[in-house]
Order: structure tokens, then C-alpha cells, then sequence
């Protein structure tokens, strides 16, 4: 077990690789903060949230995107930026938010239990 | 939730690729402008910004890649893109598809059709209560011919009974019906009370038979058939407590049977309790049938075992030790299809034998198409297709076409079903109907589907072999390999079809044998129809004689008619009683009882029936009573008593009644197939009616009339007899070359079935020879042209390459031969009047074949040998 905060080494990707499935939940979330957003902005801003903690690459977005617009959780819509070009939006539906809610609350329940179980000293 | 939601979203992008996908590509446009936008704006040159763009996005083909893996399910869709193209490529050889689809299709349709039939008949349970448990039981050793019991034996046996839980008897019962609508023939039985319990199957309406039922003296009931109540009594529920006319008496109907209950007859349609009395289930006569219910843990083998012992105990304190108390115990499926089985089995055998054909020949034709496809295979594997994608490819274009196979074999299946199921025994056809089941349904799709793994996965372990790299630089010479396997597959089918031919030519002869050579009279042209006097009103011999005289007299005058008698029954219609024999001047060794078939006949029988005259006279109508006794015998009786003496003007007389005039033997007449086509004929005599007193319950019953247009008589001849007799039911008009045809229904459709497969297998020989024929030329073309050009004529070369064919051909003959003497073997038992090892069906068949691979062959040489030589050396 490597002590170095640099995680599981696997090939030359020195950033942290995601757990399967929090992909969505973060686009959901991110979604959820900005409102209406499209593939570009809702990567530009997990690069920012992350602080370069995690790199990815954006095309790894799409695949996300698709579950969660087939899983009815999100909506795209074409519409212009603000420098006029055009871009599919995504916003989160009804559904979605509800999924955002029930989602967000087990990954806490169980990232706290991992957390307890990580830290407690033993008697 | 969402995930079902979208499971469906993707199942949808499987049938419809394309939706999305100018979305998509619009959308990573935009993506990249603004990465670029956004990179731009950080001050790269416009050519480093778009660089850029791209190496964030990771690459526009990939993320294609990605978001098509997420939004459908990969191999399902790689699966429909696979059909759709082995559907592109099928519809381009559509030749080659549609013999490939005829081919399994026909096979498979037949096999389905085969199975569903062998599962009625042989594999499904008999539809009573624990129905393996179940067994008849035969009088004597020999089960075969399935003789019925005595009384005695019966009492006997239950008396004396620890093998099984419960038994019950069953007697015939020929009765005339009056249900109103004048009187009718009916076949019924009479039966213990416990019958139906024993059976485990209750009447679906009114109630079963009680012990009080089944006294002499009760009140007389009667429990019908659910058909006999649909058809003649239109379904009518009231009819349960009504009274019937059954030979004249009341009796009230207790209880309907369920749809299609059938037991052990062919067309029983009433029941009713046999009620005998001390003195009659003490007698020693065999009409009984005896079913029994085994106990829990006893075998068949082991009742059989009981059984004996208790023979072995009872047999010094019976009184008559002649008949002895000799039973024995036979499952009772394996009785119903006894007869059944080794015919089911045979067929099975010849549809597999088909199959491999239809196989072989199929696997062939794949082969050398894999031949030609290997430059497509080399270039796509090239392209970055993986052997497991090629391979795949493969085994969905095998797939497509035997699913095809399939669907065109359950319509063959359901088209020929109806004819197979013929081939149920007529004592089990009520309940074991042959249907396309979800079991039937199951052994084709495995069938199809074997089939599709085995002629896809073959022509790709052969590119495998080959290695797609080289393939591209193929030429027709560069797949010779698959030449030398086609051969082989070719060889097997000639081997096989041979066996199918020489069992179908054995059996052919077999009943043309059966139902022409051999039955000892001339049976066109001659009606017969069935009349049962009624004992009350016909009591004694004078009356039955005058009803006989008047009806013979009235229906020899009708127009056309040349001959006509009456007889105690025809041949084959009623198996005929036998009777003990004293002959004058001999006497029987010890032990040894000597008896004979016996029939009473009007003068003019063997005239109507057409039998052979060999010496002496034919009975005639002036033998009667207060003429000197005469009596006519058989062929066979001739040479069992008078060995090398003429038996006419000898005597002899019937032992076993009252009856013991000595008769003197007037005639000789040619032996007739009574018992059955296939059973050696036996001692036979013919003793004229108008002499012989005998019994009321013996007295002739069919009249038998030979006419220019017999069926054109039959309201004429009923006319008649009812001018004699009003209430006298007529039954059973039909013609003898009927009830011929009747007696060897069975075996002609099954051999008509064999002969059907081995003409399909012959077909499939002719094809796949002229496949691997027509191989060998394309393969030969340049040397064919060489020799050509050395001068070879055209008769040359078309030796050359039908000597290719008739070369395989021969090999599959001799290999077949060895196969065919084991397989006639096999069958041997079910040959009559050819023996097993006849040369001249095998010769036949040989022949058959290799004129068959000759024209299979001559076509492509006739090609070869027009080929122009320069073109061919070009090549």
C-alpha cells in the first residue's frame, strides 16, 4: 500500500480515477449549482471545483451524459452562449432531482460509514 | 426506475443506430469551438488552440466511440448489424440460400414431424392414474398376438393375486344399438366393476359402476363415450338416467367418459358391467382381457415371477390340466406400442440418417462458399476485424439460414403431421394425438440450432486453418483444402443414402408382398357386409338356414352380382375360430391335440371369394341336410394330415362339440391369409352351414357378394335383406381390397415415409455431387485446358471429370453396403416375403445410386469438356 496521496497507480494517468458511477452524481450535482449547462461548461467547471485534483478527459463527459439523459434525469436543449455560439444545454428534470437528492444522501451515508470504519481506533 | 427506463431507450438505439448521431457529432462540434474559443483566449495561435481542443476532448472519433457504447447495448447492436448482413449476402446467393434453406427445412420438418409422432405414441405417460403401474395380462407365454384369458384364469388370479393392487376383466361386446334412428352396430365392452378405478379415471358426468352394478339379475346400465354421446346423441346432458335399446333391452345410461378416453380398443363407445355369473367365470373358453394395477415395488418381471409360482402350486389340483393356468403379465404401454415401436424406430433412424445428408450436404456447400469468401475475410480482417468478430460473422449468417430452415420445417412439420399420425396404433389414437408442441417445437429449435453452430463454426475453423493473411492473394487453386472435405462429405451421403434405399426397397417389396402376392384369393371386386342374427329370434338351425336362403336367393338376382355366400366371417375382418380335429385312420401323438381354423360357409363362398380350387369340388349349395356330411380343407390342413395322400374321399370329423359326424373331404382349396397378411396360414376347414347345426353364437354373419359394381349394390343388398328381416342391423359394407388396403395402412405410409426420405437423400446426393463436380472443374479449368490443348477430345475430359463423381460415388457405395446388411438386419422382422439379405435390392439401390451420380456428374463435364482452352490456360 503506497503511504503517497497519489492513489492506486494504474498506467500514466497520475490523477485520481473516479468510482464508478460518481461520474453521474457529479454531473447531476454540478448541473443542479449552475443550472443549464453545456458538455464544455460542466467540465470546465469540475476542473475548477477539483483544483487540478482530478483531470479528465472530456470526452469521458459524454457517455454520462447520455445515461443520465436516458435514465430521464436531465433534458438537452440547443441553444446559443453568450459569444453566440451554439450548444446543447442540459438541465436537470424533476426526476432528476429527486435521484440527486436520493443519490447524494446514500453516497454520504456510505462514505461516512468507510470513513468510520477507516479511522476508528479500536479499543 | 431509470434504469428500465433506460434499458428501453437503448434497446431502441440498437434497432435504430443512426438516431442521435448528427446530434452528436453537432454537439462535439460545439464542444470543440468552445474549447478552442476558450484556448484562443489564453493566447494560442488558432492552429495550437484547435490542437489543444482536441487533446482535452480526447479525441473526436473516441468520445464518438463512447457515447455510442453508453446510449446502446455494443454486441446486440454488432448482432443485428451481423444479420443484416448475412440477410445482404444471403439475398445475393439467393441459389445457395434457398437450397440451404429447403434442405434443413425439409429435413427439419420432418424430423419435428417424426418426433412429435414417437413422443405420442412412445415417450408420453398414458393418460390413466400412475399409468407405468398399469399391465395386461395374456393367456399362454407368447403375449405377441395378445390371446385372451379364461374366466377361470381370472378368478384364479385375482383368488389367489400378491402382485397387484387391484385387476378387472374386460369382454367384447358387439351390441345393436336402437337409440331411436333404427338399429346400429356398436363395438362395446363389458367390463368388472372395478374397471374404471382401476384405471384412476372417473366418468365426467354421472357415476362409475358400483359392485351392485355387476350382478347377474341387476338392473341393466350403461356407461358411453363422450364421442358416442356428442356424435349420436348430440351432447345432450339429459341423456344421463335415459333408457336404451341395447340387443333389444332396456338400459339406463349412468355415466358419460371423459373426451378421448380409450382403452385397449379401437372404436369402443360403451360399457357396461359384465355381471357373470359362478357358473360362467368358471369356464375355460378365452375371452377375457385382464388388466392389473402392480403393487408399489413390484416389477413387471417379478408379477411374471408370482405368476409362475403360483401355476407351479395350482396346476395338480386343476381339473382340466390341458388349457393350464398359463398367464403372463405385459406392461401396457409397451402392449398398445408393441406394434408401433420397431416401425417408430426405423423412421427416427431414416430422418437422422436425413438430417446427416441434409447436413453433410449443407456443410458442403458452406465449404466451398468459405472458399470463395476468403479474399472478403482476408480484407476485413485486415481492416481490424478479430478472428471472434469473423467467426462470428460466420455462425450468424449459419444462424440466419437455419432459422429460415426453421420456420419453412414447422410449416413442412404442421403440413405432414396429419398424415404421420396415421402411424398411431388405432388403440391409442383418441388420446395420443402427434401435435406441434412446445417438446416438438424445442427438438426443432435445437435441431436448427446445432445445425447453425456446426455449419458456421466449420467453414471458419477452415479460414482459421487456412489464415486469413494469405487469402488475399487467393486464386481459385489457393482453397484446394476444402475440396478433399467436401469429398469426404460427399462420400458419407452416398453411403448413407444407400441404406436408406436398401431399407425402403426391402420394405416396398414387403408390402406389395403382403397385400398382393399372397392373400390366396381375388379380392377386387367382392363386397362384404356384416348382419349379427339375434339369438332369441333365431334359435334354431332351420330358422337361421331360412333367413340364409332367403337372402341369398333375393341378392343373387340383383344385376351384376356373380357370386355371393355367406360365412361366419371374411379374412383379416374376423381372425376365425379354431376347433379340435379327428382325423379318420390317424391318430395324434401323445399330448398333442390336433385342431383347425373353422369356418361355416354357404355353397358358392370360395366362387365369391375367389379362392383356388385344387382338387376335388367346391362345397355347393345342395350340401345340406340328409346329403352325405362333406367338408373342404385348405392347402395347409392337406399337407398337415394327408402328407403326400389326396385328402379327397377321406374323412374326418369335429371333436370338440356334439357335432361328430364324419365328413368327407370333398375338395381342396388354396390357402387365404386369415389371421393376419404376415402370419403363416393354418389348417383350415370349410363346413357348409346347411349341415352343420352349431350354435346360434356360431352362425355366419358376413355375406360376401363378388359383382361387376359391388359398391354400387351395397342400398340394393341392404334392401334386400331387410325385405327379410326389417330389424336387422347391417354393418361393415366395404370391399375387401379395403380392408386389405386397411391391414397394411400402417406399414404402406411408413414405408411410403422411408421411401420419401431416401428419395430426398438421393436428391441431396445429386446435389452435392454436381456441387463438388462443378468444384473441380473451376479448381482443374488451366489443366483441363492444358490437356485440352495436348489434343484431349471432349469424351476425354468428360471422363476425366465424371470419373471424379462416379469415383466418389463408389467409395460411398461400398462403404453404404456394409451399413445397409447391418440395417436390413435390423429390420429384418419387419420384412415379409424378401429376405434380408436380398441381392437384388442391394443391387438396385447401388445401381440407382450410381446412375445418379453419373447425371449429378455429367453436367459440369459436359462444361469442362466445352471449355475453349485458351481462355482456361489464361485463368
Amino acid at each position: 500500500m503506497k503511504t503517497s496521496g497519489e492513489g492506486p497507480a494504474r498506467g500514466e494517468a497520475p490523477s485520481p480515477d473516479l468510482l464508478p458511477g460518481t461520474l453521474d452524481l457529479i454531473v447531476l450535482r454540478t448541473l443542479t449549482v449552475l443550472g443549464p449547462q453545456h458538455a464544455y461548461g460542466i467540465a470546465a467547471r469540475i476542473e475548477q471545483v477539483a483544483e487540478g485534483a482530478l483531470r479528465l478527459n472530456q470526452g469521458t463527459l459524454y457517455p454520462a451524459l447520455v445515461r443520465l439523459e436516458q435514465k430521464g434525469w436531465i433534458k438537452g436543449a440547443w441553444k446559443t452562449t453568450e459569444n453566440n455560439r451554439e450548444a446543447k444545454y442540459y438541465a436537470v428534470t424533476k426526476a432528476g432531482s429527486r435521484a440527486l437528492a436520493e443519490e447524494a444522501a446514500w453516497w454520504q451515508r456510505s462514505a461516512s460509514l468507510v470513513n468510520r470504519l477507516l479511522t476508528h481506533e479500536g479499543e | 426506475m431509470g434504469g428500465l427506463r433506460r434499458l428501453g431507450a437503448r434497446l431502441l438505439r440498437v434497432l435504430r443506430p443512426g438516431l442521435g448521431e448528427d446530434d452528436l457529432s453537432r454537439e462535439i462540434a460545439a464542444h470543440l469551438a468552445l474549447l478552442e474559443d476558450e484556448h484562443r483566449r489564453r493566447g494560442l495561435p488558432p492552429d495550437e488552440a484547435r490542437r489543444a481542443a482536441r487533446l482535452a476532448l480526447g479525441g473526436v472519433e473516441r468520445t464518438k466511440e463512447l457515447h455510442r457504447a453508453a446510449r446502446s447495448i455494443p454486441w446486440l447492436e454488432d448482432t443485428r448489424r451481423d444479420v443484416q448482413h448475412a440477410v445482404r449476402r444471403l439475398t445475393v446467393d439467393r441459389g445457395l440460400a434457398t437450397t440451404v434453406v429447403l434442405t434443413i427445412g425439409i429435413a427439419i420438418g420432418a424430423a419435428t414431424a417424426v418426433f412429435s409422432v414417437v413422443d405420442a405414441v412412445l415417450l408420453r405417460p398414458l393418460p390413466y392414474r400412475e399409468p407405468n403401474r398399469l399391465v395386461v395380462v395374456w393367456e399362454g407365454d407368447d403375449p405377441s398376438r395378445r390371446p385372451q384369458a379364461a374366466p377361470v384364469n381370472y378368478r384364479l388370479l385375482a383368488d389367489h393375486n400378491q402382485a397387484f393392487t387391484s385387476l378387472a376383466a374386460l369382454a367384447e361386446l358387439g351390441a345393436t344399438l336402437d337409440a331411436g334412428g333404427g338399429p346400429e352396430k356398436i363395438v362395446g365392452r363389458r367390463v368388472t366393476a372395478g374397471f374404471f378405478d382401476l384405471l384412476g379415471v372417473t366418468p365426467a358426468a354421472g357415476r362409475g359402476f358400483t359392485a351392485a352394478d355387476d350382478v347377474p339379475g341387476a338392473p341393466r346400465v350403461v356407461i358411453i363415450s363422450h364421442e358416442l354421446w356428442r356424435g349420436r346423441f348430440g351432447g345432450d346432458p339429459a341423456i344421463l338416467g335415459r333408457n336404451l335399446r341395447l340387443d333389444g333391452e332396456r338400459v339406463q345410461v349412468v355415466g358419460i367418459m371423459p373426451a378421448r378416453f380409450q382403452f385397449l380398443g379401437a372404436k369402443v363407445e360403451l360399457w357396461v358391467p359384465i355381471a357373470m355369473t359362478q357358473e360362467q367365470w368358471t369356464r375355460g373358453s378365452n375371452y377375457l382381457t385382464i388388466v392389473g394395477r402392480l403393487k408399489p415395488d413390484v416389477s413387471v418381471d417379478l408379477a411374471r415371477s408370482t405368476i409362475e409360482d403360483l401355476r407351479r402350486r395350482l396346476e395338480p389340483t386343476l381339473p382340466h390340466a390341458a388349457d393350464g393356468f398359463r398367464l403372463t403379465p405385459v406392461l401396457l404401454h409397451e402392449d398398445l406400442a408393441r406394434d408401433a415401436r420397431r416401425p417408430l424406430v426405423l423412421m427416427l433412424g431414416g430422418i437422422a440418417a436425413v438430417l446427416l445428408i441434409g447436413c453433410a450436404n449443407v456443410a458442403g456447400l458452406l465449404l466451398a462458399r468459405a472458399g470463395v469468401r476468403e479474399p472478403e475475410m482476408a480484407l476485413r480482417a485486415s481492416l481490424g476485424a478479430t478472428h471472434g468478430r469473423l467467426l462470428r460473422q460466420l455462425v450468424t449468417e449459419s444462424l440466419v439460414l437455419c432459422g429460415l430452415g426453421l420456420a419453412v420445417g414447422l410449416a413442412i412439420a404442421r403440413l405432414t403431421l396429419a398424415v404421420l399420425a396415421q402411424l398411431v396404433p388405432p388403440t391409442m389414437v383418441r388420446f395420443a394425438a402427434p401435435a406441434i408442441d412446445g417438446r416438438a417445437l424445442a427438438v426443432a429449435a435445437a435441431v436448427s440450432l446445432g445445425c447453425g453452430l456446426l455449419f458456421g463454426v466449420a467453414p471458419a475453423l477452415h479460414l482459421a486453418a487456412r489464415g486469413l493473411g494469405r487469402g488475399l492473394a487467393g486464386s481459385a487453386r489457393v482453397v484446394g483444402s476444402a475440396g478433399a472435405r467436401r469429398g469426404a462429405l460427399v462420400i458419407a451421403e452416398v453411403a448413407l443414402t444407400l441404406v436408406l434405399l436398401v431399407v425402403a426397397g426391402l420394405l416396398v417389396q414387403t408390402v406389395y408382398q403382403l397385400r398382393y402376392a399372397n392373400v390366396g384369393y381375388e379380392p377386387s371386386r367382392v363386397l362384404s357386409l356384416r348382419m349379427v342374427l339375434r339369438m332369441e329370434e333365431y334359435r334354431t338351425h332351420a330358422q337361421r338356414t331360412a333367413f340364409y336362403d332367403a337372402v341369398l336367393e333375393r341378392v343373387g338376382r340383383l344385376p351384376g352380382v356373380t357370386a355371393a355366400a355367406f360365412t361366419t366371417g371374411v379374412p383379416l375382418a374376423w381372425k376365425g375360430a379354431t376347433t379340435g380335429v379327428d382325423i379318420e385312420g390317424r391318430t395324434p401323438p401323445p399330448g398333442v391335440e390336433w385342431d383347425a381354423n373353422f369356418r361355416l360357409v354357404s355353397g358358392g363362398y370360395h366362387q365369391a371369394l375367389g379362392t383356388p380350387l385344387r382338387r376335388g369340388r367346391y362345397l355347393a349349395d345342395t350340401d345340406r341336410v340328409g346329403t352325405p356330411s362333406v367338408v373342404v380343407v385348405n392347402e395347409a390342413m392337406a399337407h398337415q394330415f394327408w402328407p403326400g395322400l389326396d385328402p379327397v374321399g377321406r374323412r374326418m370329423r369335429i371333436s370338440d362339440n356334439a357335432y361328430s359326424d364324419w365328413m368327407t373331404v370333398v375338395g381342396v382349396v388354396g390357402d387365404v391369409r386369415q389371421m393376419g397378411l404376415d402370419l403363416p396360414v393354418a389348417s383350415e376347414l370349410y363346413v357348409p352351414y346347411r349341415q352343420y347345426p352349431g350354435q346360434p353364437w356360431f352362425a355366419p354373419r358376413d355375406l360376401v357378394i363378388r359383382a361387376a359394381d359391388p359398391l354400387a349394390l351395397v342400398a340394393a343388398v341392404t334392401r334386400e335383406i331387410h325385405a327379410v328381416d326389417a330389424g336387422l342391423a347391417v354393418s361393415d359394407a366395404r370391399l375387401l381390397d379395403d380392408l386389405l388396403d386397411e391391414e397394411v395402412a400402417a406399414r404402406r405410409l411408413g414405408t411410403a415415409v422411408l421411401v420419401g426420405f431416401a428419395a430426398f437423400a438421393a436428391l441431396l446426393v445429386v446435389v452435392g455431387i454436381h456441387g463438388i463436380v462443378s468444384y473441380y472443374v473451376v479448381q482443374h479449368t488451366p489443366e483441363i485446358g492444358v490437356r485440352v490443348a495436348l489434343g484431349a477430345g471432349s469424351r476425354d475430359i468428360v471422363r476425366l471429370v465424371a470419373g471424379r463423381g462416379l469415383w466418389l460415388a463408389g467409395v460411398g457405395v461400398v462403404l453404404g453396403g456394409v451399413g445397409a446388411v447391418a440395417a436390413a438386419r435390423f429390420v429384418r422382422s419387419l420384412l415379409y416375403g424378401v429376405g434380408d439379405d436380398d441381392p437384388a435390392t442391394f443391387a438396385v439401390a447401388a445401381a440407382v445410386l450410381v446412375a445418379v451420380s453419373l447425371a449429378a456428374s455429367y453436367v459440369p463435364a459436359r462444361r469442362a469438356a466445352r471449355l475453349d482452352p485458351v481462355t482456361a490456360l489464361r485463368r
